[in-house]
């Protein structure tokens, strides 16, 4: 389920419309993450607070979201440009990547909410390859 | 016995007392073949699912997507009991339909998509917990009596 050239035109067009939000996409996605899936808080048990909007998570969220802005510029070959990123997420993170699958549900739940005119199913679809790609790139070095 | 606090009770009569069925179950089902092709398996005696725009555009598919609906709101309105409102459902889905049980989930994040696109801002994290423990618990009483 590789991306097609047609998956990034639309992930990069989906992208130019909504990454001025980002932070409040990153914030938001992380936000409902931790309250709809309870589990990923264990994750993150050196936070103050966790609670949705709190300054960790908004703060966190930024983060994340520039992953996904790198990854955006780097979708052309996710695998490599990601190294760097996979080898955080493998050796020191340890993040199970089945809470990648997660954090892209919410992400799109997001952009939904926020965009709902923008994220058309021809933007969905492509946005859901484009995350799955990336969370591929990410558990590269895992193993 | 699933346990629901009052919150969540209100969450899910509110989300589906003021659900346009019309518009929600009809772009949940058409999402879900476009985001996920492969479940157009089911649908072969459903006229022309060629593209995002033919399935967008098929009344047949728009129709079915709110009976889909519907059956949730049976599940809404006995949320106490959703079990036994879906014991024939389930046996429907397994022997009749022979649908793959994964399908459900799918369908169900299509449809928590659409359902934020319609409340935007309203659709808070916490009504969207709510919104997914109700749909894990309806698509784990469709899958019930597969065998």
């Amino acid at each position: 389920m590789s991306l097609s050239a047609k998956d990034k035109a639309a992930v990069r067009d989906l992208w130019s419309k909504v990454s001025g939000k980002a932070d409040d996409i990153g914030n938001d996605a992380l936000s409902r993450m931790l309250v709809v899936y309870p589990q990923t808080k264990t994750y993150f048990s050196h936070w103050k607070d966790l609670s949705p909007g709190s300054a960790p998570v908004r703060k966190h969220g930024k983060t994340v979201m520039g992953g996904v802005a790198e990854a955006v510029s780097k979708i052309d070959d996710l695998t490599s440009g990601l190294l760097n990123l996979s080898e955080l997420h493998a050796f020191q993170l340890r993040v199970d990547p089945a809470n990648f699958k997660i954090l892209s549900h919410n992400i799109l739940v997001v952009l939904a909410a926020m965009f709902p005119d923008d994220f058309t199913p021809e933007a969905h679809v492509a946005m859901d390859k484009f995350l799955s790609a990336l969370a591929l790139a990410l558990a590269e070095k895992y193993r | 016995m699933v346990e629901w606090t009052e919150f969540e009770r209100a969450t899910i009569q509110d989300i589906f007392t003021n659900m346009n069925y019309d518009v929600v179950g009809p772009q949940s089902l058409a999402r879900c073949l476009i985001v996920y092709p492969w479940t157009q398996r089911y649908f072969g005696k459903f006229g022309v699912l060629y593209n995002a725009a033919a399935i967008m555009g098929n009344p047949m598919i728009a129709a079915h997507g709110k009976v889909v609906l519907r059956g949730l709101e049976e599940a809404a309105k006995n949320m106490d009991n959703i079990k036994a409102t879906y014991a024939d459902l389930s046996v429907l889905h397994s022997e009749k339909l022979h649908v793959d049980p994964d399908n459900f989930r799918l369908l169900g994040d299509c449809l928590t998509v659409v359902v934020a696109a319609q409340l935007g801002a309203a659709f808070t994290p916490e009504a969207q917990a709510a919104f997914q423990k109700f749909l894990a618990v309806a698509i784990s009483s469709l899958q019930r009596q597969y065998h």
